[in-house]
């Protein structure tokens, strides 16, 4: 089985899910002479998302920086993004197979239901953030976060905010900055994405919408929604405050990075990081990134990455113990 | 239910035996029903107090099935002799029918399993003419010719289009 | 108008002509393979479509999403197994057409009537942008929940001799649907402790496992041997006469495409199969229905072609998407530097334009590749049976899995393939099931989001008059042909 040809490999490690002894030992891993095949990525996010999008930039741009190997995005969905990431774990110390790792990972973690920790993944570099934001239909009485709130408060369990799912970073996100504004009765509506949330709110189901800002974009130019908050500064929108000046210090964020397969040497990591680093600062990636409406948040030293994903496990832990949504 | 293999004349007198009509259905909904309750006995209330939690929908509907499931089971007490002779109301239909042929079924069966379970480690590409050409001889084919080529071209065909055209990767 | 003509004569230059052409090509295969769908073909291109101008990569975008639409009645016509799930209901009447021997009138009808409801969203699309955008969105969790009522209505025409079996299903198919993670609470429920089952058991895996394996198993544990089939038994093409016919239950199947496509999140699938329902429901032989009436091909196959455009308007007058071809479509735009929302009609006139020049023309095109290939399609239906079923059963596995590039997909199409044939077996008929997972998540999640923004009130569901409508709709569909039984078990009777 070791001179199996790459194509006759690529057919192989397919079903690893199933059989995840098949992906691990029986190639070298190709430290030496990296990259020497096609780069994966493996995706197990929604086709069309903003986390897919950014496997598919990163495989049209990253060919150029990884000495013009292809780089391919293949998709593993299913069982909450576990069926990628078991794949993507099997595959220990193999330089050549990335995904790309999301706060929704860690919330999931979280909860327990995906059986993975963060050191089961390498941490490679983090490239977004998303910050949240609440916004309303353009009618909304509400102009600012603490009209928001206090309405809630006097009129309690008639408020209602949608967003995307339900012990989700989105609702983790928005559950934090509830606490800080005194736990005001406030109905969370669950979607199944944050697009359905926001056409809830501008149809007038909910009264605001937590979401991103690249989902509200075109109707914030348009007049036809408002922001009453953002949790970190959003370059385009340089006159909305973010929650922090509005009296709650906080600021919960979506973020977007790299991560590899357990097992990679301090070398392949920094070589990784390198070419990614090159990738995301070419002009087709920025391009993207700019109409994409994300921000460049790029933390490039692997192990604070690590940690703050480890640290974000353990914050949502907590909180999610507090709200009675985890009992272990 | 003694041995499966042993030939038995009229065939549809052992069916009944064994699957007593809507006997069978009846039980198999109420345990379905059991088993959805037992499920939903941990699942939290819902996130707003006063509306319906995740277990509303799973009981109501594993209350329907145990309905329906007793309803069968009265059904099955109730029908009147000739049609309780047949097990059920649907047995007229089945009873046409040419007796099922468990041992094919049960190859089919372990040829797709045994699939699905080989590919990971030979490749789908090789795996595919095993099952197709194992297929096409369950279903009745005995032609050499056409069982050795079809599968082989269908496997190119399937490498073609899914590997090389739509980058697909296949187990 | 001249804004559409400068889009027209954008839409066949070289580029974009050979973008559409590529797009119908990969579009019908997409559609017409068991497995793959216009998501997954959409979602294959999105890399290729980088590299391209905006408006070749929107054209390629939009004739891939017609396209696999008509494709998907192919294999419905041709095998009995829906390529894509809105073929669904074309599996009713096309496939009874071709056992008699008369699939060329079939594909001749499918193809007509996907061109036509095609042509007729794509109309609709251009005149109502921004109102039905604005439409829409009033659509809110208690009139979701009533559609998805209505739609479960259907079941009632469906569930044939033994109404038992038939709600029995439909409870099934709802049950399967409870399978994963609930999306109000983010609970796991009957996952078994895996995380496989989380996501929830599949529609497509379900479709695959209940047409095209059950029927594997049915061949061989039925003992037929397969005759092969002699001489021509395409039939002939439809005259014009008889498609002329036809052109209500078209318009009708479009109205009804063009409504639920437009609601985010409804879809083809729901459209089709309401449409077919509708269209039995005013017929005046309601019973031939199933049986290979052309009508019953018509409506649905207008409706799933006319959603697409449909499709667009939330997508381009909101930015919102409706289906999860749409959402692959919006990943795509947003890459271009294209951002749907209220301003696009505004300042991209001339991308919306070509767009809308784009649906034409890919709809022509769809005619073209549709008649090149009809005599293709008799070919499948005349293989030998036993070449014919072994393929289909192993295209369908890979296609499982090539739509989420999970191999646990293929094991649940084989586990709905068992369940479908001991269901069969035993007189229980499958299509209530499917329509119990498909609307499964539609009614419950909205009856509890409902209640949750009315604080557990069930007025919500009286004071929106679309809910009530709909609610009151289903009630009447669910009783009717009960009643219609009795007066008809009442005549024999008296007789």
């Amino acid at each position: 089985m070791k001179t199996l040809g790459q194509n006759r490999h690529f057919l192989l490690s397919g079903l690893a899910l199933s059989l995840v002894a098949c992906g691990t030992g029986e190639q070298t891993n190709g430290e030496e002479n990296f990259p020497s095949r096609a780069i994966e990525i493996v995706s197990w996010a929604t086709p069309g998302g903003p986390t897919d999008l950014l496997s598919r930039a990163l495989s049209q741009v990253a060919p150029k920086y990884f000495d013009g190997q292809r780089v391919n995005v293949s998709t593993r969905q299913g069982g909450a993004g576990a069926a990628g990431m078991q794949y993507l774990k099997g595959r220990e110390t193999d330089p050549h197979v990335l995904g790309v790792f999301t706060a929704s990972g860690t919330v999931n973690m979280a909860t327990g239901r995906i059986p993975f920790a963060p050191g089961d993944f390498t941490p490679i570099i983090r490239i977004q953030l998303d910050p949240f934001l609440i916004a309303v239909r353009d009618d909304s009485p509400y102009r600012s976060l603490q009209d928001f709130f206090s309405d809630a408060r006097s009129r309690p369990g008639e408020v209602s905010i949608s967003g995307f799912g339900a012990a989700s970073a989105h609702f983790l996100g928005f559950a934090r900055l509830l606490a800080e504004a005194g736990e005001p009765d406030v109905r969370w509506i669950a979607y199944e994405g944050s697009a359905d949330a926001v056409v809830a709110a501008l149809g007038g189901h909910t009264d605001a919408a937590h979401t991103n800002y690249n989902i509200v974009r075109e109707h914030l130019r348009a007049g036809s929604m408002r922001v009453l908050g953002v949790a970190l500064p959003i370059t385009a929108l340089p006159d909305i405050k973010t929650y922090e000046e509005q009296g709650f210090d906080l600021g919960p964020v979506h973020w977007r990075g790299v991560v590899g397969p357990p097992g990679l040497s301090e070398h392949a990591r920094s070589d990784l990081r390198d070419r990614l680093l090159k990738t995301i600062h070419d002009p087709d990636f920025q391009n993207y990134m700019a109409e994409a409406a994300m921000e460049y948040a790029v933390m490039e030293n692997a192990d604070a990455f690590g940690n703050w994903m480890a640290e974000e496990v353990d914050d949502s832990q907590e909180l999610l113990r507090r709200l009675g949504l985890l009992n272990d | 239910m003694t041995d499966l293999n042993r030939e038995i004349p009229d065939n549809f007198q052992r069916r009944r035996s064994i699957f007593a009509g809507s006997m069978i259905e009846g039980w198999l909904l109420i345990t379905i029903a059991t088993g959805v309750l037992w499920d939903s006995r941990t699942y939290p209330p819902s996130l707003s107090s006063g509306t319906p939690g995740p277990a509303f929908f799973p009981r109501l509907l594993a209350l329907l099935l145990g309905v329906a499931g007793i309803v069968l089971l009265i059904k099955r007490y109730r029908t009147t002799a000739p049609r309780d002779k047949k097990g059920s109301v649907l047995a007229t239909h089945s009873s046409k029918k040419p007796a099922t042929k468990w041992k094919n079924l049960g190859l089919m069966i372990v040829t797709i399993a045994g699939f699905l379970l080989v590919s990971p480690q030979i490749g789908t590409v090789f795996a595919l003419p095993i099952l197709i050409s194992s297929l096409m001889w369950l279903i009745g084919e005995r032609s050499a010719l056409l069982l050795v080529t079809v599968p082989l071209a269908f496997s190119v065909f399937v490498y073609g289009v899914f590997s090389v055209a739509l980058g697909v990767p296949l187990p | 108008m001249s804004s559409l003509i400068e889009g027209l004569i954008s839409a066949i230059q070289p580029v974009n002509l050979g973008a559409l052409l590529a797009g119908t090509t990969l579009g019908v295969f997409a559609g017409a393979m068991p497995g793959l769908s216009s998501t997954v073909g959409l979602a294959l291109v999105l890399p290729v479509t980088f590299a391209l101008d905006p408006t070749p990569a929107l054209l390629m975008m939009i004739s891939i999403y017609m396209a696999a639409e008509y494709g998907g009645s192919i294999t419905a016509i041709a095998i009995g197994v829906p390529g894509s799930s809105p073929a669904l209901a074309t599996t009713f009447d096309g496939f009874s057409l071709t056992r008699r021997g008369e699939a060329r009138r079939a594909f001749g009808i499918s193809l007509f009537s996907s061109v036509s409801g095609g042509v007729l969203g794509a109309i609709l699309l251009m005149a109502a942008l921004g109102p039905l955008a604005r439409a829409a969105i009033a659509f809110g969790p208690a009139e979701y929940f009533g559609l998805g009522v209505f739609g479960l209505s259907i079941v009632a025409n469906l569930v044939g001799d033994d109404p038992i079996k038939g709600i029995v299903s439909a409870l099934l198919g709802l049950l399967f649907f409870t399978v994963g993670l609930d999306v109000l609470t983010g609970t796991p429920r009957l996952t078994m402790g895996t995380t496989t089952l989380m996501d929830g058991l599949g529609l497509v895996p379900m479709l695959i496992g209940f047409f095209a394996i059950t029927e594997a198993f049915n061949t061989v544990a039925g003992g037929r041997r397969p005759t092969t089939q002699k001489g021509d038994l395409g039939g002939t093409l439809p005259r014009p006469r008889e498609l002329i016919r036809l052109w209500p239950s078209i318009l009708r199947g479009s109205t009804i495409g063009g409504v639920i496509g437009a609601i985010p999140g409804a879809g083809a699938t729901i459209a089709s199969i309401v449409a077919w329902n509708e269209e039995r429901r005013i017929s005046k032989t309601p019973e031939r229905f199933g049986k290979g009436i052309p009508a019953g091909i018509a409506a649905p196959e207008a409706a799933n072609n006319a959603c697409v455009g449909a499709a667009m308007i939330p997508l381009l007058g909101l930015g919102i998407p409706g289906s999860a071809s749409a959402a692959v479509l919006l990943g795509g735009l947003m890459v271009q530097g294209v951002a749907p929302g209220p301003l696009l009609l505004t300042e991209q006139k001339e991308l919306v334009y070509a767009l809308y020049a784009g649906f034409l023309v890919a709809v022509l095109l769809m005619l073209a590749v549709g008649l090149l290939g009809i005599p293709i399609w008799i070919r499948v239906v005349r293989l030998r049976p036993s070449i014919l079923m072994s393929l289909v059963v192993g295209i369908s596995l890979i296609g499982t899995f090539a739509l989420r590039g999970n191999p646990y997909d293929a094991w649940t199409a084989l586990f709905f393939g068992l369940v479908g044939f001991a269901m069969l077996r035993r007189g229980y008929p499958l299509v209530p099931a499917v329509l119990g997972l498909i609307l499964g998540p539609m009614i419950e999640t909205n009856y509890r989001r409902a209640l949750t923004l009315s604080s557990g009130s069930h007025a919500a569901f009286t004071e929106s008059p679309i809910a009530l409508v709909l609610i009151l709709l289903a009630g009447v569909s669910f009783v009717a042909p009960a009643v219609r039984n009795r007066l008809v078990q009442r005549k024999e009777e008296r007789s």
